[in-house]
């Protein structure tokens, strides 16, 4: 088994070396192909991991394997970091996520890539993604874990900016990477207190010592626990740190949907899930996990109304999930937060894979209202969106009930606000994921898409259809693994042992579920009526129109950190450049420059050129010191 | 051992500045002298005994009885900071020769000859464990210096040297009033006799902290550096900012600290505080330049700073603190290669289109690849991305610092958000979007001949970044 | 007969200062060489006295040398007035400042 994870984790790495070193001397087919099949041949020794994981004792599920010390030095007070991975149910089900999503999405990303000049490289970067993200969740200590948090910001970074020929990628980029770099920056510093009272960073005795060094409820353990959090907060699009995601869809679609919908953007829920103790140990700053997760769906929520641009759509929905994901880990219900994760993992690439489809037939077209009709020639398309659509909305799987049924059971107070906004969410949710389908699939087909909708070839090619196949699949599929009811909790019951989970009763499962359909279905349902009518859509434009202005303006962060964070910084940077650099460290070179010269000149006036003068001098200075030495002699 | 790696660089200058060579043969011998050079370092990194401490000894009375009863000795030897020090300096002085040949200098014997001198004196002065043979490798260091900036360059190359001597002369000549100060006082210069003394003196401390702080440079000492480093030639520019500066922050190491430990640690907070204010004022002043060797040149002032908050960190009795001069010592080495790999990039870019303005260029990603790769790397390793050596060093330095002060700690680490920032947006100015106004379709991508710089340069990098820990348990 | 140290050393003192008023008043560069060349004598002067007055050698190596120096510096001191007057006509030390710049 421990060969398989360190397969599982280096395999793609391998991948990167190999691509990066063989260049063009490989066709652009054989590199994608290569690329894929790595990524598959990773996601079996993961599968590999979890069977040997399910076959052992429950209490035995841990493991720890070390290849070397890292970092570090011979002085044992230097920090040692070891490269280690710990193997237990929390990491092989994000293990099973990524590299099986992943594979996935890889693979789509053949068809959908196709020609492109510089497609090597594309698969070379999604394998450098793959191997970061499987080292943020595998990694033993919390250095590791850093290496990873900044390494998928790296890649995420270069897929987003991949068409760098464009100015709008390369924005988008720089934006997403700064930001996360700000949530580096807040682990990095949980880090310090870390090394500084415990002397370590490996999960286990950190988490164990925990308790004993920062007493639950002080302010180190407060701290320890917001700096966390405001790493989760950066990776996984979270109030306030979110304006870097919709822009981050300006990368390709298979991106979007591996990097900024099934895996890394979730990332931030997988840190909290798996510090739980630290964030039990700071309950002020759990119930602020709460808050920021109900504040957060309900605000992508609202914004996801009005976005015309098909994958913004999706974006604004990922940030809301994770919202719900946020809200579960906030009231300690652990396993229902990474629950929601696996089936969002599914349901959300799917939508976003079929969203690439609809774009790849549309010649690169993202406007919904560019779009419609496309029902009758993407019937396949459409019915495998129809799935992803459901299982957004919350029909099934019951993921999104088991966080509310959760928080109803044993979240307190924060329970109830995360009971009542998911609820509202859950409507909000049924409208835009039906407003998304209706536009894009049914009503009149726009000129644009009668244009340039070609599908003589069939929809899409098998490389881009069977990946949406199989992820229709596992979303059906996937939620079996919990159900609730009292039927089975086969998911729960396997992550018990690393994170903590709540069973509600059975009446509350019935009247959540009942809740929850109600608020999706009517949601869904009164969208769909809606647009019958364009003059009604207009008319509840103009009731809401406050409302959507705001939502337009996606609640003014941008412009919110554009006046209070860029423009003091670039401020502060032209004032140190031109009255710091110019004046004072320039005052000072002149100063230096000036003095010097002035006695540089003095000391010439002295060499006149005049010998007799020189002589006189000679004779004047030895006189002196005749005088001095026959002083003396007298004496 | 050591001896050889001075005497081989020593000779070869001497043989190849004044012996009458043909270009092309003194471009062989030259280039055959670095990397014997490179060899001996490497030969010296294998033999190295972990944990041995001070290795490689050489001690022989120089000059009997100079001042004060005190003799100069020859006292050379490596330890692991010495021993990266020099394998530092004999990449840094590789990588600026075969430039040097590349390039095609005027008078290229000389500049040769100039350079392995450079190399003979960095080595004599991280390795010399006595004062004065100390100095002689500081001085010599800076003649080679000024003669490399002065007659080779930019337009503006006689001021810029004209300032940097300026600054350089004030600092040494303290230094030097300070040394013979010492050995009035303690009737020795070698390094290990004074040391054991633990002298308190507030003037001593200052004259060496000046120079050192000077030559690494510590804000805000740093007036020179801008105009020196726009106005040398590229593989200069790369030996001040990788290895010259770091002669500075090894002096403070080896010196400065451990001859006026009381010293050092009454005053550190003078030298965290300015390193701090350096480290956020220089990224940010690097944020707005407008050419590909001011970023870089101030993102060097920024990281040098931050490695003197590593070292400053002291305990009472100026004990350094583990995780931080751990770090410092661990950076040198990596912000040393890092420098040297962009400023000898930004050489190239500025062979193919004349200029290094960020406005006139763009786009040199599109269609060149492996420039697109390595540009893409350096400037990855120079904003320090989680998972490199550099990230790991800046970590540890952190760390230390979060150990003395959590403050400052917090603080230095907005330096990391600083340099994503300016680092994102030079790779940027240089590599992407549409082609800038001196790019085009015919600028070629890198050469062969020119990635046998740039690739050794990243190798070590991302060796270092697989196993930082090689190099941190020898440096320590 | 024996003259005492006291004569030599006046003699030497006078031709010293003979000089030394030539090279401060005269203008002429082969004027002030013949100067110079008379502090130098009687230098020598000196040295050989106490040389004699002492009983030891010493002073009179260091007077063939002081010799051998004084011969060396008028070879190159005239032929630099050569030179000098082959350019220029007119020769007054005064005037030949060009090496200050």
């Amino acid at each position: 088994m421990e060969t398989l994870s360190w397969l599982c984790l280096f395999l793609p790495l391998a991948g990167v070396v190999v691509l990066a070193l063989a260049g063009n001397r490989i066709g652009r087919e054989a590199a994608s192909w290569l690329a894929t099949a790595i990524a598959f041949a990773s996601f079996v020794c993961g599968a590999a991991v979890f069977f040997s994981i399910l076959g052992e004792g429950e209490s035995a599920r841990s493991h720890v394997y070390t290849l070397y010390t890292w970092a570090g030095a011979h002085n044992t007070h230097v920090l040692h970091v070891p490269l280690s991975i710990q193997i237990d149910q929390l990491s092989v089900v994000e293990m099973l996520i990524v590299s099986g999503v992943g594979a996935l999405i890889v693979m789509y990303s053949i068809g959908y890539m196709h020609g492109d000049p510089k497609q090597r490289r594309f698969f070379a970067y999604m394998d450098l993604f793959l191997f970061s993200m499987l080292l943020l969740v595998m990694a033993g200590n919390f250095v590791l874990l850093l290496a990873g948090w900044g390494m998928v910001g790296l890649s995420s970074y270069l897929l987003i900016g991949f068409w760098h020929e464009q100015e709008a990628p390369v924005a988008a980029a720089k934006k997403a990477f700064v930001m996360n770099t700000i949530g580096d920056v807040g682990i990095a510093i949980a880090i310090f207190f870390m090394v500084r009272d415990i002397g370590t960073t490996n999960y286990q005795e950190v988490f164990t010592r925990a308790h004993d060094v920062w007493p639950k409820g002080s302010s180190d353990a407060n701290w320890v626990a917001l700096l966390l959090l405001v790493g989760a907060v950066a990776k996984s699009a979270q109030i306030p740190l979110h304006t870097w995601l919709p822009d981050a869809m300006e990368g390709p679609t298979p991106v979007s949907a591996l990097i900024h919908a099934a895996t890394m953007v979730t990332a931030g829920v997988y840190l909290i899930a798996r510090c739980h103790v630290l964030f039990a140990n700071a309950p002020n700053v759990r119930t602020l996990v709460a808050v920021i997760g109900v504040a957060t769906l309900l605000m992508a929520g609202v914004i996801a109304l009005v976005q015309t641009d098909i994958k913004r759509i999706i974006a604004y929905s990922t940030m809301s999930q994770i919202g719900y994901m946020f809200a579960a880990v906030g009231v300690a219900d652990d396993s229902a937060g990474m629950f929601h994760l696996l089936t969002h993992a599914f349901f959300k690439a799917l939508l976003f894979l079929g969203a690439g489809i609809v774009i790849h037939a549309l010649a690169n077209e993202q406007d919904v209202r560019r779009m419609g009709g496309l029902s009758k020639l993407m019937p396949r398309t459409t019915a495998l969106m129809w799935v992803g659509t459901i299982a957004l909305i919350g029909f099934w799987p019951l993921s999104k009930d088991a966080i509310l049924e959760g928080a109803l059971h044993g979240g307190g107070a924060a329970g109830w606000i995360v009971y009542v906004g998911g609820l509202v969410g859950a409507a909000f949710t049924g409208i835009y994921a039906t407003r998304l389908m209706r536009l894009v699939f049914y009503g009149e087909m726009s000129d644009y898409a009668k244009q340039h909708l070609h599908t003589g070839h069939g929809e899409a090619p098998w490389t881009m259809f069977l990946p949406v196949a199989v992820l229709a699949a596992g979303a059906v599929l996937v939620g079996f693994l919990s159900i609730g009811f009292g039927i089975t909790n086969f998911f729960g019951d396997f992550l018990a042992q690393t994170a903590p989970t709540i069973e509600a009763t059975v009446p509350q499962d019935i009247l959540t579920t009942a809740l929850a359909w109600g608020a999706g279905g009517a949601g869904a349902l009164y969208v769909w009526r809606l647009y019958d009518d364009p003059a009604r859509v207009a008319a509840v434009r103009s009731r809401f129109q406050t409302m959507a202005i705001i939502a337009e303006a996606k609640f003014g962060w941008d412009e919110l950190y554009y006046n209070i964070g860029y423009r003091p910084a670039v401020w502060l940077a032209v004032t140190f450049d031109s009255v710091g650099e110019r004046w004072i460290i320039g005052g000072s070179l002149w100063l230096a420059r000036t003095t010097v010269a002035t006695v540089a000149r003095a000391t010439a006036l002295a060499q006149s050129g005049i010998v007799r003068q020189y002589v006189t001098v000679l004779a004047g200075g030895a006189a002196l010191v005749a005088v001095f030495f026959l002083g003396k002699a007298n004496l | 051992m050591t001896v050889a790696l001075i005497v081989l660089p020593l000779v070869c200058a001497v043989l190849i500045g004044f012996l009458p060579l043909d270009r092309r043969v003194a471009a062989a011998l030259g280039l055959a002298a670095v990397l014997a050079e490179l060899v001996l370092a490497a030969v010296a990194i294998v033999t190295f005994n972990v944990g041995g401490g001070t290795q490689f000894v050489t001690d022989r009375v120089w000059i009997p009885n100079l001042i004060g009863g005190a003799d100069v000795h020859f006292h050379v030897a490596m330890d692991g900071l010495s021993m990266f020090m020099v394998a530092l300096t004999a990449v840094g002085v590789a990588s600026a020769v075969w430039t040097a040949i590349r390039a095609g200098r005027d008078r290229l014997s000389l500049y040769l000859g100039l350079l392995l001198l450079l190399e003979a004196s960095l080595v004599t002065l991280f390795t010399a464990r006595d004062l004065v043979l100390f100095y002689t490798g500081w001085e010599v260091m800076m003649i080679a210096l000024f003669v490399l900036m002065g007659v080779w360059g930019g337009e503006r190359r006689r001021f810029a040297t004209l300032q940097f001597i300026i600054y350089s002369l004030a600092g040494s000549l303290l230094m030097l009033v300070a040394i013979a100060g010492l050995a009035v006082e303690g009737h020795s210069f070698d390094l290990g006799v004074l040391a054991a003394q633990g002298r308190d003196s507030w003037w001593m401390f200052g004259a060496f902290a000046l120079a050192f702080c000077i030559k690494a440079p510590m804000f805000p000492l740093h007036g020179w550096l801008p105009d020196a480093y726009r106005q040398s030639t590229p593989e200069v520019t790369a030996l001040l900012s990788g290895v010259i500066s770091k002669a500075g922050a090894y002096g403070l190491i080896r010196f400065a600290v451990p001859l006026f430990p009381a010293t050092a640690y009454h005053w550190r907070w003078l030298f965290l505080g300015l390193g701090l204010a350096g480290l956020l004022y220089a990224s940010l002043v690097a944020f707005r330049q407008p050419d590909a060797r001011g970023v870089v040149a101030y993102s060097s002032v920024g990281q040098m700073n931050l490695i003197i908050i590593g070292i400053f960190v002291l305990g009472p009795g100026g004990v350094f603190s583990d995780n931080g001069l751990t770090g410092a010592t661990f950076q040198m080495v990596n912000h040393g290669v890092v420098s040297l790999a962009a400023f000898l990039l930004i050489g190239l870019v500025e062979l193919r289109t004349g200029t290094d303005a960020l406005k006139s260029l763009g786009g040199l990603a599109n269609r060149r690849p492996v420039a697109s790769t390595v540009f893409l790397l350096a400037a990855l390793f120079a904003l320090a991305v989680p998972g490199s050596s550099v990230f790991i060093s800046e970590l540890y330095i952190l760390i230390g610092a979060f150990g003395e002060q959590p403050l400052l700690g917090a603080a230095a680490s907005l330096g990391i958000v600083l340099a994503a920032m300016y680092m994102l947006r030079w790779y940027s100015a240089i590599a992407h979007e549409g082609d800038g106004e001196r790019v085009d379709a015919t600028t070629p991508d890198l050469r062969l001949s020119e990635l046998a710089v740039a690739v050794p340069l990243l190798l070590i990098l991302l060796v270092l970044s697989a196993w930082p820990f090689g190099v941190m348990e020898r440096i320590g | 007969m024996h003259i005492g140290v006291e004569y030599f050393v006046s003699v030497s003192a006078i031709v010293f200062g003979i000089g030394m008023f030539g090279v401060f008043t005269r203008r002429s560069p082969l004027i002030l060489l013949l100067s110079v060349e008379l502090m130098l004598n009687s230098c020598n002067l000196t040295l050989i006295a106490f040389s004699r007055y002492w009983g030891e050698q010493s002073g009179q190596v260091f007077a063939l040398i002081v010799m051998g120096i004084a011969a060396s510096e008028v070879v190159v001191g005239l032929g630099l007035v050569v030179a000098v007057a082959r350019r220029k006509a007119e020769l007054d030390v005064d005037r030949l400042t060009a090496l200050r710049h």
